[in-house]
């Protein structure tokens, strides 16, 4: 049986063939490095271009500011002349540790182009520098075939305005509104006051209008005890009707067994003393609170027959009450 | 009388007192705007006569003590004067405009965009002026202050503006250091800006020159 080897050269491990692929990228990234710096620099270029203009380069006609080292203190700006493509301004000269001078100069461009500063700094009124010190770009913000126009120097759109006439139209309407539901709710209480007002009042204005109201108020309580009547029989009666309902009948007893003088505790007891009275009070009280009790609604309804007759008049701390619970149900109804 | 039907009394003497104050000018600013807006679509729109007419009208609706809209308005009408060629008056106006104390406490944009409108008004002033005359003595003054003015203008953008406003005031400083700087054979020789020749056609800057010339 014989066993060959593999040789590790045909096959190289997994771990060899991730290096030889990081190995490869590196090598790729500096040659390209290398390539495009190196055409940087091989690129043939004359004096001028070797100076490309640079976003930070001054458009013509704007100011701008430059510092330069020369060997000499002496140095001076030329004349302003207006047909010259640019101006040069020597604004301060430092001297340094190593024995040069430092120049703050500013300038400005009239032309675009590059611009040595030979041409506009010299040693004396004579005698100009012979050698290029400095080059200076001044970049032209003009396309060569666009008008000097400034049509573009657009309009900008007129600010918002408050809408004052929608506004005070708006609270008009509002100021209106709040007039209609004020004099709405004054009638309402009018309508309120009138209905509770105390029939003698009315008596002593009209006595045929205070029949009418007489006939009213007892239409109403008689409404409000079979309003009472009709919900408990159908099992609606709310706890407060129910109150009302003992009330109604708590202060005629009162007022009948001429106890309205007495407390509450005690008129209340007297009344249940009463035969008649305690009776009844008795009854509906089992009849409202108990709802198992064997009495028909047209037993209590039969029962309370006499009390429909009640005139409001007699019970005037009732007036409101009653108003509240006839008016409340009429509501009821309208809605449904 | 309840409290609220009190309150519902007073409400409507309170609102006149309102209306009658400060609602003036809210309610004539209002009116302006609309004519106003109406101007700037017929400006955008290229129609500047119609939009010159506007701005008048506007100027005439707005209340007579809302200075920040009628400096507006004035703004916006001197710039649709030049484009209709009037760019001699536009640049009175905004001198004017300009010379005023209150104008201090205009914006700052309006007041960056009346002096540029100011400085673009110049500008063509001088270049029909130019044309319309080689002496320098004629047209080198305006030109000079228009290179002012813009160079002004650019210095700020540089600090406070945006790109796009260094770059247009950039345009503006260049082309206006170049009318001062251009010979006479040179400026003949370029295509003229529709608006410099609006103002040479107008003929205002000679009448503006003749004025200026008898003036002592």
């Amino acid at each position: 049986m014989t066993q060959t080897l593999k040789s590790p050269l045909s096959s190289p491990p997994q771990r060899f063939r991730i290096k030889r692929i990081a190995f490869g990228a590196l090598l790729l990234c500096a040659l390209i490095l290398v390539g495009t710096s190196a055409a940087r620099f091989l690129r043939p270029t004359s004096r001028h271009s070797a100076l490309k203009f640079q976003k930070n380069e001054p458009s013509v006609g704007a100011p701008a500011r430059v510092t330069l080292s020369l060997d000499r203190p002496d140095y001076t700006a030329t004349p302003d002349d207006d047909s010259a493509p640019m101006w040069v301004h020597i604004e301060k000269i430092e001297p340094k540790e190593d024995g040069s001078f430092l120049y703050h100069l500013s300038y400005a461009g009239m032309e675009s182009g590059i611009f040595n500063l030979t041409d506009y700094l010299q040693k004396s009124a004579t005698e100009r520098l012979s050698e290029p010190v400095f080059s200076l770009g001044v970049r032209s913000a003009i396309p060569e075939d666009a008008l000097y126009d400034f049509g573009d120097m657009a309009a900008s759109a007129p600010p918002k305005v408050f809408p004052y006439s929608k506004t005070v139209g708006l609270l008009g309407a509002l100021w209106l509104g709040w007039g209609v539901w004020l004099m709405r709710q004054r009638k309402l209480l009018q309508k309120e006051q009138a209905d509770g007002a105390h029939p003698e009042d009315e008596a002593s204005q009209d006595a045929a209008d205070a029949g009418k109201g007489q006939a009213a108020h007892q239409q109403k309580l008689s409404d409000v005890l079979r309003l009472l009547v009709q919900k408990a029989a159908l099992k609606t009666i709310s706890t407060k009707d129910k109150a009302l309902m003992e009330h109604i009948l708590f202060l005629y007893w009162g007022k009948k067994l001429e106890l309205d003088h007495l407390d509450d505790a005690e008129q209340l007891r007297r009344i249940l003393d009463h035969e008649e009275a305690g009776e009844l009070l008795r009854t509906v009280e089992q009849w409202l609170y108990q709802p198992a009790a064997a009495i028909s609604a047209e037993a209590i309804s039969e029962t309370l027959e006499p009390y429909m007759q009640l005139d409001m008049k007699d019970l005037p701390e009732l007036a409101a009450d009653a108003l509240r619970a006839v008016q409340s149900e009429k509501n009821l109804l309208a809605h449904a | 009388m309840k409290k609220s039907e009190l309150l519902w009394c007073v409400v409507p003497l309170l609102a006149l007192i309102f209306h009658f104050s400060v609602g003036q000018k809210l309610l004539f600013a209002e009116n302006a705007a609309a004519v106003e807006t109406n101007g700037y679509l017929a400006e955008v729109e290229g129609r500047f006569a119609k939009a010159e007419a506007l701005y008048v009208k506007a100027l005439r609706v707005a209340h007579p003590a809302d200075f920040p809209l009628r400096a507006r308005l004035d703004v916006a009408k001197a710039r649709v004067d030049i484009h209709t060629g009037d760019a001699p008056a536009a640049a009175d106006q905004l001198e004017r405009l300009l010379a005023k104390q209150s104008t201090a406490s205009l914006p700052k944009a309006l007041q960056t965009e009346t002096q540029t409108v100011r400085a673009t008004a110049l500008y063509y002033t001088a270049f029909a002026l130019r044309l319309l005359d080689s002496n320098p003595e004629r047209w080198a003054a305006k030109a000079e202050e228009a290179r002012t003015a813009f160079l002004a203008l650019h210095q700020t953008a540089l600090e406070h503006g945006s790109p796009e406003t260094v770059e247009q005031l950039a345009r503006a400083l260049e082309a206006a250091s170049k009318l001062l700087h251009y010979r006479d054979t040179e400026i003949a020789g370029i295509r003229r800006p529709p608006i410099a020749q609006a103002t040479l056609e107008r003929n205002a800057p000679a009448r503006k020159l003749n004025l200026a010339d008898e003036s002592p």
